[in-house]
């Protein structure tokens, strides 16, 4: 690509998720949402791929309907309430599709349809994009309206993206459509508690971008796209596919990992909430993830054989380690004695 | 004022109407132009002055497009105008329709389930949105350079999908 | 607790930087030394707990567990030189980085008084677990034994997260001392009935009680020496220990919950040694009777007594170094056979001669011969049983004399009877293991001169 055109939409990229994130006004809430859409269509049709040239129009179609739903919605509450305060989402009607066109933008469990299709046509990088940064702004819309939500939707909604992402993995052997599902369920575990404590939706999402980041760049260091590549990924970076074990495993929310984290915080406010069938329902629906987080562990490096491999050696050229990935992947497996501290940062 | 805002309200009707009753597109054109005009003069009386230009400019300068293409993809010997009995069995069905929705509405509104807004105490005063363009550059001004920019940034994206003779990313479909 | 744990976290620097030459003389001497300052935690008090600190502290039943949790880092450590010895050097490192990364989180859980402090670290060891078996594993079954044992584990332990946090929203601490003090909290009778259930059946997995204890049969058979004297040693300890914390907070309300437990339990001690006696996997037997013995420590700490409860700390502890005995005299076997088999490995006394005495002495800990302390476990928990309800003595006693027979059956066919053709040359038994088994035996004999020290009944 070119880098102007990469300058100026990674500048728009920025731009309209910081517009979205600060804004105050439903207006400038939804210019930055568009802006964001548009920026990462160049991005994702990058590789020039029938695949990819549908994820962006896949993309582009759900995203600007979900779009034209949010303007609509906050049109039909300042219509009726006279105002465009994003916090002041008073109407119900315009709160339930509010919530739809967010669930929509997100990938929630009934709309979650285009999202792993969108990042199996993109490359490794921008699926990263997609399934951080570009779930960053909708995420905070749906904190700032969070009080006026309503919680039976929005437990639905978690615990189906729970069910939807955990099983959907199951029998995929793609790892961006395998991220994908788990982004899916994760988004559940952000949307249960967002009713009842909105910090830690925060905590759960900075984690969860946290963990997400270190397995696709570990990924990116040697292109892994599928799950045979990843069983013969061993040969070129020994080291990082180890991490990338614990990586994955933290990512499913075992102790002692960064992982459990979000999951424990979550459980405990559900509890207090008086929610305990709840915390026990997306608890147990976290093992199906674990399933194939599991599976990708015993891929990347479980599996390895006792004696040298006998494939035919893939393309290597010898890239230098990067450093973010090493950061990151520290800091998704060892952050759990540092909670206090995260907790009230958030 | 209030007759005014009526007025503007009929009109648009009349104008959807006109379009929706489906005569040949030479004279569609015509019902859509009467229409998003007096929308966006309707759309100014209940206070939303931006939304009303960008109704105007895309609805007229799309519409106008569509029609240019329509009409150059089919040309019509004989072109059915309002008088065609064809055209005039849809536009009496479509009356219907309207009178229907407007029977049922007012009993909605007889039996006050209607919904209420902020404007429902009605449209009697003039509204500062009729100074025009002036309110948009100097409140409006951020929005303005934003709303620029995501424009720029459609120029850029779509140049950026089309780009490079047969290495582009559509044609390369 | 520090003057422990920072050790033993140290363990994994020296284990990393050793030039390659001196790491596994390092790393077992090291571990060999924390195991000797480790000893001082026996020392008798007259306080409920010692060393206590804020989150930590340790008291009369964990006291031992402690001991042996550190005594058998050497040992692990010791019995994998066998089979790693091929390998190349930076995965030795890396094996004995997972069973050392391991020691703290047992340590911790063990001496935590907070309850989620001792959920963390209860399911911290997990991962190094999984590490060791579906990494250092010989089949390629191993991968679905790592399987079961996570699954097995988190579907029990997840609802002992939940009931945990309930605990906490309901009575406001999770500190043991304090729950102690805390009246049962005023509940329906159903939500009571609940959480007791889901504190109590992530103990039952891992312990484990008979039903649940599929996963222990595989992840034996499949891991690596080391792995399973893990298992066996200290992580079905980790369950029993769990249990035997978890039944003290729990009311008189949860009297009939320990019904089914302790039906399960008994039963389970004589399915199991039923299921021995037709085993042809050498290691399975092994694993099937360690499920039956930790049934008779289940069915213990269920009635809650003092007695109960000193003969399962006492079994604990004697089953924790014979079974762990066992598996090495099993992986001896298997790494100069390469079977598992007992029709393939029989009749090795002739070969092996010095080893078939470890054989008859680990047998005989087994089968619980006078002088041993798991006869003084067994005749306790028995006593204790046969006091709660006189027809137990009819399912311990069968239990007892199947175990009996079922050891027989092993000592006799491993070491009995005429050597199979294909066993042509074995390479003799060296020095290692010989330090090996006497590390373990001798514990066990010298115990039974002062069983106060493993018998402490909580206060």
């Amino acid at each position: 690509m070119n880098p102007h055109a990469k300058l100026i939409i990674s500048l728009s990229l920025i731009t309209g998720t910081t517009i979205t994130i600060s804004s105050n006004h439903w207006i400038m809430a939804w210019t930055g949402l568009e802006i964001n859409t548009l920026a990462i269509i160049p991005l994702i049709s990058k590789s020039h791929h029938p695949r990819a040239i549908e994820a962006s129009i896949k993309y582009f179609l759900t995203q600007s309907a979900a779009s034209a739903l949010i303007l609509f919605s906050s049109m039909i509450n300042a219509w009726s309430t006279g105002q465009w305060d994003i916090t002041q989402l008073n109407n119900p009607v315009s709160c339930l599709m509010m919530t739809m066109a967010i669930a929509i933008k997100l990938g929630l469990a009934p709309f979650h349809f285009w999202f792993p299709e969108v990042l199996q046509g993109s490359s490794l990088t921008t699926a990263l994009l997609l399934s951080t940064l570009m779930k960053l702004p909708p995420t905070i819309l749906l904190l700032l309206t969070s009080q006026s939500l309503n919680p039976s939707l929005l437990t639905l909604l978690a615990i189906s993206s729970a069910v939807l992402g955990g099983w959907m993995g199951l029998n995929q052997t793609q790892t961006r459509k395998i991220l994908a599902f788990s982004s899916i369920s994760h988004l559940g575990w952000m949307i249960v508690i967002i009713i009842y404590n909105p910090k830690l939706t925060l905590l759960t999402f900075i984690i969860y971008t946290t963990l997400t980041s270190a397995v696709f760049l570990s990924l990116n260091q040697s292109k892994i796209l599928k799950l045979s590549t990843m069983l013969i990924s061993w040969t070129k970076t020994p080291m990082l596919n180890a991490t990338l074990m614990l990586t994955l495993l933290s990512l499913a929310g075992l102790p002692p990992l960064t992982g459990f984290m979000p999951k424990w915080l979550i459980i405990q406010e559900l509890t207090k909430q008086e929610m305990t069938p709840t915390a026990t329902i997306i608890t147990l629906l976290s093992l199906l993830g674990l399933f194939f987080y599991l599976r990708l562990a015993y891929h990347s490096t479980i599996t390895l054989p006792p004696n040298t491999s006998n494939h035919m050696k893939l393309w290597y050229t010898n890239k230098t380690p990067n450093t973010s990935t090493a950061i990151l992947t520290t800091l998704s497996t060892l952050l759990l004695p540092l909670s206090p501290l995260i907790i009230t940062m958030t | 004022m209030t007759y005014f805002v009526i007025f503007l309200g009929v009109s648009f009707i009349l104008g959807a109407l006109a379009v929706a009753s489906n005569p040949s597109p030479y004279y569609g054109v015509v019902g859509l132009v009467l229409a998003s005009v007096v929308g966006c003069g309707w759309l100014m009386s209940l206070g939303v002055s931006f939304i009303s230009l960008a109704l105007f400019m895309i609805y007229l300068g799309g519409m106008l497009v569509v029609f240019v293409y329509s009409v150059s993809l089919a040309a019509d010997p004989y072109p059915e105008a309002w008088g065609d009995w064809g055209v005039m069995g849809y536009g009496l069905g479509l009356v219907l329709v309207v009178v229907l929705g407007v029977v049922w509405g007012e009993a909605i509104d007889f039996w006050e389930v209607g919904v209420v807004t902020v404007d429902g105490g009605g449209v009697s005063l003039v509204r500062l949105d009729f100074s025009g363009v002036a309110v948009l550059y100097s409140y409006g001004v951020g929005l303005f350079l934003v709303a620029g920019w995501g424009l720029l940034l459609v120029l850029f994206v779509v140049l950026e999908l089309v780009r490079g003779l047969s290495r582009g990313a559509i044609r390369a479909v | 607790m520090l003057k422990i744990i920072l050790p033993t976290a140290m363990l994994l620097p020296m284990a990393l930087l050793s030039p390659p030459k001196t790491m596994w003389m390092n790393t077992t001497t090291y571990s060999l030394l924390i195991a000797l300052i480790s000893l001082q935690w026996l020392t008798p008090s007259y306080y409920p707990s010692k060393n206590l600190t804020l989150w930590t502290g340790i008291d009369q039943i964990s006291t031992p567990l402690l001991a042996l949790s550190c005594w058998f880092l050497p040992l692990m450590i010791l019995a994998s030189q066998g089979h790693l010895q091929h390998e190349p050097h930076t995965r030795k490192r890396t094996f004995i980085s997972a069973l050392i990364i391991i020691q703290p989180f047992i340590m911790l859980a063990f001496s935590a008084t907070e309850l989620i402090l001792f959920y963390i670290a209860f399911e911290a060891t997990l991962i190094p677990t999984l590490i060791l078996i579906t990494r250092w594993g010989n089949q390629p079954e191993r991968l679905s034994a790592g399987i079961y044992l996570l699954f097995y584990t988190l579907i029990s332990s997840l609802p002992l997260l939940i009931a945990i946090l309930f605990l906490h929203s309901k009575t406001g601490t999770l500190h043991l001392p304090i729950l102690k003090l805390t009246p049962p909290n005023p509940t329906t009778q159903w939500s009571n009935l609940v959480s007791n259930l889901a504190l109590l059946v992530a103990f039952m997995v891992k312990a484990p009680l008979y039903g649940l204890h599929l996963w222990l049969p595989k992840a034996h058979v499949e891991a690596p020496i080391a792995g399973s004297m893990l298992l066996a040693a200290l992580l079905l300890k980790l369950g029993g220990y769990g249990i035997m914390r978890i039944t003290l907070l729990m009311g008189p309300s949860s009297s009939h919950l320990c019904y089914p437990f302790l039906t399960l339990a008994l039963w389970g001690a004589l399915m199991t040694s039923s299921i021995c006696l037709r085993q042809t996997d050498l290691k399975s037997l092994i694993a099937y009777s360690s499920v039956s013995h930790m049934g008779l420590v289940i069915a213990a700490s269920m009635i809650q007594t003092h007695w109960s409860f000193s003969g399962a700390m006492i079994l604990m502890i004697s089953h924790g170094l014979t079974s762990s005995m066992l598996f090495c005299l099993a992986n001896t076997n298997y790494e100069r056979t390469h079977s598992r088999i007992l029709i393939l490995t029989r009749g090795l006394q002739p070969l092996l001669p010095l080893m078939s005495t470890w054989w008859l002495l680990a047998n005989m800990t087994n089968m619980a011969l006078p002088p041993t302390t798991n006869l003084m476990a067994e005749l306790t928990i028995m006593v204790s049983l046969f006091n709660w309800s006189f027809p137990t003595i009819i399912l311990t006693g069968t239990a007892t004399l199947l175990t009996a027979s079922y050891t027989l059956y092993m000592l006799l066919s491993t070491q009995r009877g005429t050597l199979p053709t294909h066993i042509t040359s074995t390479p003799n038994s060296n020095t290692r293991e010989h330090l090996l088994m006497t590390l373990h035996i001798i514990p066990l004999l010298a115990l039974i001169l002062k069983p106060e020290l493993i018998s402490g009944t909580p206060l």
